[in-house]
């Protein structure tokens, strides 16, 4: 047999017969091998949205804070209830088994969506949007590489209240807050720019904030805070 | 609404100004090289086309100054005594280092030896300047030597000789920038990511070529347009000497940026904080259902995250749990999502948990954190947590596997391909087939394990190495045992682990220990759980299988095919090993010691290893055998990859294939392919391996 054909018979051979693999050990190597025609065939999910009764049933199921998620770069929609609460932060989880670590209003952490926000330092900037004031704080975010290894991104936010009122209402937030932007550079000039509402009494009722390069923006909606 | 100007990061390596790689597979031109280095950890296969000529070339970024590159060739009618049906086959190796960066001012110098071993059909070294003079505009000027001082000479640097060193395989260090002397260059740009034009002066003659092989070359200048693709695939087609066309496919990838960051398996269970005073409450321990259920409730959420609960014990204000771990190739993660489920599962009263990974049975280390600390950390850096958590010996420690735990059968069926690489008869040969594999789990130290083998086609028993060799045969019969071996068990074995003491690590394996030897096979191994130095001992006693592969053994006297010589295999083969981690991704072993034909020697090994487990290494073996005992090559050498599946899964797995590419299968320097060695079971659960993920703990 010559070489081509001995590749092509084995490579063939190999993919037909990782389906058919079995036993009750580790399955890892079927698994990708079954991965890649599905790989291949995948569409794009389309975006999925989230009815008023859905939320209506969800709210009604439970007494704890609600929120309503919007990946923009998927245009998916979603639902999170509060699943656990440490120091002031809130984990939101849902059935997949995906995270987000909320703290006053302001993603600190997610978790299963690829590209996780692992960690951040956010309580200057919180203080900071929570008082509507204008000033630069300090704000860290940390990742973690394909390598595994832990990356750190500083950045510096200039806050800035934008004046405008801008009412808020969803589930059972019902209020009106002012728009506050926040410019965020890291030492290589790479800026992003998160907005919240922010109501009289310092609460955040909608947040739009940059998670991580993988992730880009969600949109946090608390239905109920 | 708000605006979002993302600056893309300075990235100098990509867009308009990265690197082409050339014919060879290296950055370069069309056919010469330019002083350009690929992004650190980066690996680069490329196909490449030139007339007769097919070179497949692997080149790795072993630092960021510093690559490596393997190439194998296949020239097509050509006249040569070792062509095999007109193809004449070559195998090469190249080193690169870059002695200056571009910076405004000065142009990147590099310095480059080609084909700087063995016999040397590409045989060259270099001296290289590039420039980029605007965005995507670089200019090239550079010295050749051997081939790259072939055209059209501007000086000579002393007498450059043409005998071959050894048996081949060594070094030609005898003719490093010696003799003529040529200039090239050249000049590329492009206009935008994508795209690249090329033009080159080429001081190589192919003279081998042309005198030997169809080649006419009537042109020093050569031609080439790249086309790279978003995810650094490059595709080149290139006019070169005039009249020869070319063309080259790249496939790069690098372990450092390649997969989904972090993952995107499910999310770990949250911490649950206590309630504050609760921890005071003893009362659970005077009730026997309430340690049960904590027991129940921590084996079911460790499962949730395919994680083994083998025992707990409870204290009053202490926890060890005897974990092991089949899915997170980061140990932080097994680690942390443990802890998170101890959190949730435990009395408030418990302040201390323990965590001990097990491994065949051995205890690999305990790791010690403060549940208060669990609970604070949690939304903090992971660095934090590892500054708070202590890696101590598991010696004597480890609670004992519940009853009902073992004994363990587990067992697969599934397909498999050996292959074998670059033999000089064959480029590459294998067999394919389906293996079953089964592993019986006596107790959690004590493992019988076996696996079976039906080839359903291949070429490997072709490889009958019919050539002498003046050593007993100890690998040159291989392609006996394929060729016979059908159904072949390719290893049953008792193998029974354990830890004879603080540090130490014992293995004693019994049995048909690999495809062609059987016997016993015993080591021991030390290392602190806080040290990056190991040392290892392990001495064998074998006998030489059937080339059935069935469960025969034959005398230990084996025959030459071309002079007659019968030689005997001795029995007792072993070695002392010493590893050491030296950081930053750099990893030595030396095994010094008897080799399966009774040479002595050692192997040195080096590799980069990147913090997800991939590795890219070399090694290489001298024994007491010469040189010309030894044969083609002179002395075993060469490269291993490991490449683990997690990347490619986007989910956590402990699961990696090691390829190995060998210079030539020969009887010297080679050692018995036991399972279960004792080092890289071992480090991964010690601090100075785990660190390197600990970011994983929280994932």
């Amino acid at each position: 047999m010559n070489m081509t054909g001995l590749i092509k018979t084995a490579t063939a051979f190999a993919a037909v017969l990782a389906l058919s693999a079995c036993g009750n050990g580790n399955r890892d190597a079927a698994a990708m091998l079954k991965a890649i025609p599905a790989a291949f065939a995948a569409k794009k999910a389309g975006p999925v949205g989230v009815s008023a009764e859905q939320m209506a049933q969800v709210l009604t199921s439970t007494q704890a804070p609600v929120n309503l998620f919007v990946w923009e770069s998927t245009k998916a929609q979603f639902l999170m209830v509060e699943i656990e609460r440490n120091r002031g932060h809130q984990s939101f989880g849902n059935a997949a088994r995906q995270l987000i670590v909320i703290k006053d209003g302001v993603i600190t952490g997610s978790r299963g969506l690829g590209g996780d926000l692992m960690s951040s330092d956010a309580d200057a900037l919180i203080s900071q949007v929570r008082r509507r004031a204008a000033g630069n704080v300090p704000y860290t975010m940390r990742f973690l590489t394909p390598e595994d290894v832990t990356t750190t991104m500083n950045l510096n936010c200039a806050v800035t209240p934008l004046g405008q009122q801008v009412p808020v209402q969803a589930g059972e937030v019902n209020g009106t807050g002012e728009a506050v932007n926040a410019v965020c550079s890291n030492a290589d000039g790479y800026t992003v720019t998160n907005t919240f509402i922010v109501d009289g009494h310092g609460r955040i009722l909608t947040t739009r904030q940059w998670i991580s390069q993988t992730i880009g923006f969600l949109t946090v909606q608390p239905l109920r805070l | 609404m708000a605006l979002c100007t993302a600056a893309v990061a300075a990235q100098a390596q990509s867009g308009r100004d990265a690197p082409s790689l050339n014919l060879y597979g290296v950055p370069g031109l069309i056919d010469m090289p330019t002083a350009d280095a690929l992004p650190d950890g980066t690996i680069a296969a490329t196909l490449a086309l030139l007339g007769d000529s097919r070179r497949t070339t692997l080149t790795f970024q072993i630092s960021p100054r510093l690559s490596g590159s393997f190439r194998y060739t296949a020239i097509s009618n050509f006249n040569h005594p070792r062509s095999k049906n007109g193809v004449y086959y070559d195998r090469s190796f190249d080193l690169r280092y870059q002695i200056l960066t571009e910076t405004d001012l000065r142009p990147a110098v590099t310095i480059g030896l080609q084909d700087f071993i063995g016999t040397g059909l590409y045989g060259g070294e270099y001296l290289v300047a590039s420039k980029r003079l605007a965005p995507g505009l670089q200019v090239t000027g550079g010295l050749g030597w051997g081939r790259l001082g072939s055209y059209n000479p501007i000086g000579t640097t002393g007498v450059r000789p043409n005998v071959i060193l050894g048996e081949g395989g060594l070094p030609t260090y005898d003719r490093w920038f010696r003799g003529d002397m040529s200039a090239f260059g050249g000049i590329s740009y492009a206009p935008n990511d994508r795209l690249r034009f090329s033009a080159e002066y080429s001081s190589d003659d192919y003279a081998f070529e042309t005198g030997r092989g169809r080649m006419k070359r009537e042109s020093p200048w050569n031609f080439g347009v790249d086309y790279r693709f978003k995810s650094g695939t490059q595709m080149s087609l290139y006019y070169a000497y005039g009249n020869e066309i070319g063309a080259q496919f790249s496939l790069v990838t690098n372990p450092k940026t390649l997969g989904i960051p972090g993952g995107i398996e499910s999310s770990p269970l949250p911490v649950q904080p206590r309630v504050a005073g609760s921890a005071s409450d003893l009362g659970w321990t005077t009730d026997p259902t309430r340690k049960a259920s904590a027991q129940t409730g921590l084996t079911q959420l460790a499962a949730k995250d395919d994680l083994i609960i083998e025992a707990l014990q409870l204290e009053p204000t202490r926890a060890t749990v005897r974990l092991r771990n089949p899915r997170y190739g980061a140990p932080a993660q097994a680690i942390g999502r443990t802890a998170r489920a101890m959190t949730r599962s435990l009395p408030a009263s418990v302040e201390e948990f323990v965590i001990v990974p097990v491994v065949n049975g051995m205890p690999m280390s305990a790791v010690v954190l403060k549940r208060s600390d669990v609970e604070a950390l949690e939304h903090e850096a992971a660095s934090e947590i590892l500054a708070r958590t202590s890696i101590v010996d598991a010696f004597g420690i480890a609670p004992k596997a519940d009853p009902g735990v073992y004994p363990k059968f587990t067992w697969s069926v599934a397909p498999y391909v050996n292959l074998s690489f670059f033999d000089p008869d064959n480029p590459i040969s294998g067999d394919a087939g389906v293996r079953a594999k089964g592993k019986f789990e006596i107790t959690p130290n004590i493992i019988l394990s076996g696996s079976v083998t039906k080839k359903l086609t291949g070429n490997l028993d072709q490889v009958v190495r019919g050539d002498k060799s003046n050593l007993p045969r100890v690998r040159t019969d291989r392609g006996l045992y394929s060729a016979q071996g059908d159904p072949a068990i390719e290893h049953l074995t008792l193998a029974m682990y354990g830890r004879p003491g603080k540090n130490l690590y014992g293995r004693l394996t019994l049995g048909y220990l690999e495809t062609m030897y059987a016997g016993a096979s015993a080591e021991l191994l030390w290392k602190p759980t806080n040290s990056r130095l190991a040392f290892g001992a392990e001495v064998n006693y074998i006998l030489r299988r059937d080339f059935d592969q069935l469960f025969g053994v034959q005398d230990m006297i084996t025959t030459d095919p071309v002079t007659g010589a019968r030689r005997e295999i001795p029995n007792v083969n072993g070695h002392l090993s010493a590893y050491y981690d030296f950081g930053n991704g750099y990893h030595g072993q030396v095994d010094v010691g008897r080799y399966l034909a009774g040479d002595y020697g050692a192997t040195l090994s080096l590799d980069r290893e990147f913090a997800n487990g991939w590795r890219v290494g070399a090694y290489a073996t001298v024994t007491n055998a010469s040189f010309e005992d030894f044969g083609e090559g002179s002395f075993d050498k060469g490269l291993r990859f490991t490449i683990p599946i997690a990347s490619f899964l986007g989910k956590p797995s402990r699961q990696a294939n090691t390829i190995t590419l060998q210079s030539l299968s020969r009887d010297g320097g080679s050692r018995l392919n036991v399972n279960g060695r004792l080092y890289e079971q071992v480090r991964d659960y010690h601090e100075p391996d785990a660190a390197k993920t600990w970011g994983r703990f929280w994932r």
